[in-house]
């Protein structure tokens, strides 16, 4: 019963088959023996007692063959339990280790649990954004199609004639469809007439996606046909909103821009195309052939479906070679236009991509400043326990059995830092994704799942071993006498520990850095986006689009009778200080690009026409009312009716483009061609930043009341007033409706707003990197108190003969403060170098600044210099508060 | 031991060696003897089944074993109770004096009907 210790210590542990073999052999043999000698001491013969002996035991070869395989599953099973019990072992003596060293646990379960929340989190959003599969059946053969021409956008939405050609010419897809992009359809119905979200989608484009619908059907091919019944589709979210969840749905009439279409089915809640929010899904139709389809006017997005086994390169070759063949018969038309296959995924998310790389990289940064803090942290308290691990070294403890211990401390550490990143995550996505902007499609799948928890432990698992690593190899490897030696006189750490830990704390340093110029450039970019001059002004300014349906106000003249009495009536509102309107509004507009001819002119394209400009048709008092500036010339005004000559307005960039210098007054140009009708340009005035405040396009202006085009039934009014914009909305919009009570209003907003949204994207970006960084610098910053405060702690000995020699304690602070900023400057070196190198990453969410913008390279070395003299000065105080006396006494 | 030898009922060896080991921690020889001591050779203990019933028992977690060294220092494996071990002993052993009580019942009876 006694000595358990003493009898395991004679065990000698054997490979574990023939361990147990031996194990039976010995019981029994021992067993035999013992027998044999009783019976010899009682009397027997020692022949017969053997024999004897063997008899009474039975069959010891079928004991054997019997015993021998459970005893070694026995054996294992012992193994393994003595391998946990001693891995609970040193569980227990960590967990003893960290409760008696709370503040240490606490700052290292904080920082790892921050570091990894934020990796979590952000990869939750990248996971929905970037890499989660869609959710149509096998979504690696669903691809988006996009014409794209040498030098313009490589994600050209399709003509009707060269998707004709292209579906019927080729065979790398099972199915080829189109889309449309979003649309505002007006829904008639009792009470205010509304808009909804509409995306009109071919038969082919539903089979594509290779979804099927929650009640009812798709369309058919007889609706497909050019000719054929008017249906559309329903989105769950829409199906519930209007209809109550109701199945008797089904075959009931919508009226949609005053036609009326069947509703065939419903989709499931879970069916978003081309991204949420859509409400319902009209059929679009194609004509069959492409003859006298448009060649040139662009406007169908495709989806397909590959064949399978058809690589992506493979269906792009075969459409670049339908498009050359395109080319030779229509020169002037398809002149460089070719196909671009792609990714359905990427067609939605290309915008994004850049950010949600940054911001993965940034948060692995933090991830890493967050290790090397924690090495640091745990090589100091190492170095404060190395008398503890060289005393254990010398009672024979292994080096692997201390490496274990070590890293099984880490790993406690990890697994705490990973529940507490965990609810840091979950918290933090949730802030996310309401932080983050609408734009950003995909949103909604964020959530966590197997994929991000495997993220969240693969991160914890390499964190725990980059922190733990270096301290446990480290410990394992000092030599027992010297660290006892050397803790006699308590100076543990030596020279080469305090190198490692310097080196740490610059690469720590320089990742901060890293974070602080990204973080620097995109706050000063959006500085500059907040600041912009639009060249007009958008404060006070209200935002009302409409759009007419064609059926009810299909020609100008109709058109006119409803907007020419709705602009005068708007102007009249009390609070209003002049009203305009215009085809293409700022941010939020419908943008029409059209080429176009200058008398007496050809340029090197084969139809001799320039390169395409925006056309935004806009009624007289425009350039007043948005307070644009006037170059030269007169604006467009009353006087220029119907009938009287037509004119034209072009921006600045326009003119530098068209006529390099010459006096554009005076020129006539034309949208159809060389023959006219020819517009004469009246006036030049100021670049507007129309859309993207880093982009300016060039513009022609035309008078809203000359324009011949029958289609362009929409119109945004463009308000001014002296209050606030938002109290207009409902006046316009009941004046609007005593005109006509089905036109719905498809927005009414404050243009400044518009601004700040089209902004949230960056404002987004730099809110997070600015917390990043901050988090990084802050890290780091404690990383350097910690490792300055130790130093002096170490050399309390060293400073006291100091000063006992007559150092004033002021030179000593001075000694610590320059050893702190020496290591920040070498790490601000560093990081300058590497933040150099990254910040082309950045260029994308830039606006107004570079990449090496001077003010963020002077601002942030002086930041971290101040952080850091900071996190100096407090071990400087300590060092030079040292009392010689008390201290050189102690030791 | 010229006595004639009785075998073992099936099923009770378990709590013979579970009773054995009650007194203390034993090797395998040392539980044989006891019971043959004890019984003065009535009981005859088949030593290869005693060895299966140990193990058995072993890997149940009735028993824990360690090797160690014997009265006479030689290498030999040692079992004991575990708790488990323990309360097995104290069950079976009810199961066994209800069996022979019942048994005994009806060997003793003194014809029907008499006993009431």
């Amino acid at each position: 019963m006694s000595g358990r210790g003493r009898r395991r210590a004679f065990r000698v542990p054997r490979p574990s088959g023939r361990q147990a073999r031996e194990d039976i052999d010995a019981e029994i043999g021992f067993h035999l023996d013992m027998r044999t000698e009783e019976l010899i001491a009682g009397g027997v013969d020692p022949d017969e007692a053997r024999t004897r002996a063997e008899r009474e035991f039975g069959d010891s070869g079928e004991a054997r063959r019997a015993l021998v395989p459970k005893a070694r599953w026995l054996e294992r099973r012992t193994r393994l339990r003595r391998a946990l019990d001693e891995l609970w072992g040193d569980v227990r003596y960590g967990l003893r280790g960290l409760r008696a060293t709370p503040g240490f646990a606490c700052v290292a379960i904080i920082t790892l649990g921050l570091a990894i929340g934020a990796n979590a989190s952000i990869f939750s959003v990248a996971n929905a954004v970037l890499f989660r599969p869609l959710a149509f059946p096998d979504p690696g053969r669903v691809v988006a199609v996009w014409e794209t021409q040498a030098g313009a956008s490589s994600r050209n939405i399709v003509s009707s004639a060269t998707l004709i050609d292209w579906k019927n010419g080729q065979t790398s897809f099972e199915t080829f469809g189109g889309y449309s992009w979003l649309q505002g359809m007006a829904l008639a119905g009792d009470g205010e007439p509304e808009e909804i979200r509409a995306v009109s989608m071919s038969r082919d484009a539903f089979r594509a996606l290779g979804v099927s619908p929650r009640i009812g059907r798709l369309f058919t091919p007889e609706e497909a046909a050019p000719d054929g019944p008017r249906a559309v589709v329903l989105s769950g979210e829409f199906w519930r909103r209007h209809f109550g969840a109701d199945e008797s749905v089904l075959g009931r009439t919508l009226t949609l821009n005053d036609r009326d279409y069947a509703v065939v089915g419903v989709m499931g809640p879970g069916f978003d195309f081309p991204n949420e929010g859509i409400d319902v899904w009209p059929i679009l139709r194609f004509p069959s052939t492409s003859d006298g389809a448009l060649r040139t006017t662009h406007q169908w997005r495709i989806v397909a479906r590959l064949a399978p086994g058809v690589p992506i390169v493979a269906a792009d070759a075969e459409l670049d070679a339908i498009s050359a063949r395109l080319e030779a018969s229509f020169p002037e038309e398809m002149e460089g236009w070719r196909a671009n296959v792609e990714p359905f995924r990427d067609s939605l998310t290309s915008d994004v991509k850049p950010l949600m790389w940054v911001l993965l990289g940034v948060v692995g940064i933090v991830l890493l400043v967050a290790c090397a803090n924690l090495a640091n942290l745990l090589l100091a308290r190492q170095t404060a326990r190395a008398r503890e691990l060289a005393i254990r070294r010398a009672l024979g403890a292994g080096r692997g059995r201390l490496m274990r211990q070590l890293l099984v401390e880490s790993g406690l550490l990890g697994a705490a830092g990973a529940g507490l990143g965990l609810l840091v995550g979950l918290a933090a996505m949730r802030g996310f994704v309401a932080l983050a902007p609408a734009e950003i499609p995909l949103l909604d799948g964020v959530r966590v799942d197997g994929g991000v928890l495997g993220f969240a432990l693969g991160v914890t698992l390499a964190a725990t071993l980059l922190f733990g690593l270096l301290p446990a190899l480290r410990a394992s490897t000092a030599d027992p006498a010297r660290a006892l030696a050397e803790g006699s006189v308590r100076s543990a750490g030596g020279r080469a520990q305090h190198r490692l830990r310097s080196g740490i704390l610059v690469a720590q340093m320089a990742l901060a850095v890293v974070l602080l110029v990204g973080a620097g450039l995109l706050t000063r970019s959006l500085l500059g986006l907040q600041r912009v001059d639009y060249g007009f002004d958008p404060d006070g300014l209200l935002a009302v689009s409409t759009q007419l349906t064609s059926l009810r106000y299909g020609d100008t003249e109709r058109q006119n009778a409803f907007y020419a009495p709705l602009l005068e009536r708007v102007s009249k509102l009390p609070g209003v200080v002049s009203a305009a309107a215009t085809t293409e509004p700022p941010v939020v507009g419908f943008q029409m690009t059209w080429s176009y001819a200058v008398e007496g002119r050809r340029t090197t394209r084969n139809d001799g026409l320039f390169e395409p400009a925006d056309l935004r048709v806009v009624t007289a008092g425009f350039f007043e009312t948005l307070r644009m500036r006037l170059v030269s010339g007169r604006p467009i005004e009353a006087s220029d009716r119907a009938e009287s000559p037509r004119v034209a307005v072009v921006n600045e960039s326009f003119a530098a483009a068209t006529w390099r210098g010459e006096d554009p007054i005076g020129q006539r140009i034309s949208f159809e061609g060389h023959e006219g009708p020819w517009w004469e340009v009246v006036g030049v005035v100021g670049d507007v930043r129309h859309r993207d405040p880093r982009e300016v396009h060039a513009a022609v202006y035309v008078p809203w009341v000359q324009r011949t085009w029958g289609w362009m039934n929409w119109l945004t009014l463009l308000v001014r007033t002296d209050g606030d914009p938002r109290g207009l909305v409902r006046p316009i919009e009941r004046a609007a409706w005593e005109l006509d009570d089905r036109v719905p209003i498809r927005l009414a907003i404050p243009v400044a707003e518009l601004y700040a949204r089209s902004r949230a994207r960056s404002r987004f970006a730099t809110t997070l990197l600015l917390a990043f960084a901050g988090l990084a610098v802050l890290l780091g910053s404690i990383g350097l108190y910690g490792v300055l405060a130790y130093n002096v702690s170490q050399r309390r000995k060293e400073i006291s003969v100091r000063m006992a020699l007559g150092a004033g304690s002021e030179r000593i602070a001075r000694r610590v403060m320059r050893d702190g900023l020496r290591l920040c400057g070498i790490g601000l070196v560093v990081g300058l170098t590497l933040a150099l190198a990254l910040a082309r990453f950045l260029e994308s969410l830039l606006y107004g600044v570079g990449a090496r913008d001077p003010v963020t390279l002077v601002a942030i070395p002086l930041l971290l210099l101040a952080v850091g003299a900071l996190a100096a000065w407090l071990p400087a105080r300590r060092a030079a508060r040292t009392e010689p006396a008390s201290v050189l006494r102690e030791g | 031991m010229s006595k004639e030898s009785l075998e073992l009922v099936k099923g009770t060896l378990d709590v013979l060696v579970l009773k054995t080991l009650s007194w203390g921690e034993m090797h395998g020889y040392g539980v044989s003897r006891w019971i043959r001591r004890r019984t003065g050779g009535t009981l005859e203990v088949e030593d290869a089944a005693l060895y299966q019933a140990l193990h058995r028992m072993e890997r149940r977690g009735w028993l824990e074993s360690e090797w160690g060294r014997s009265e006479n220092n030689r290498r030999a494996k040692f079992y004991r109770l575990t708790e488990r071990g323990e309360r097995q002993l104290r069950q079976q052993t009810r199961e066994v004096r209800r069996y022979v009580d019942a048994l005994l019942l009806v060997l003793d009876a003194r014809g029907a009907g008499a006993a009431s």
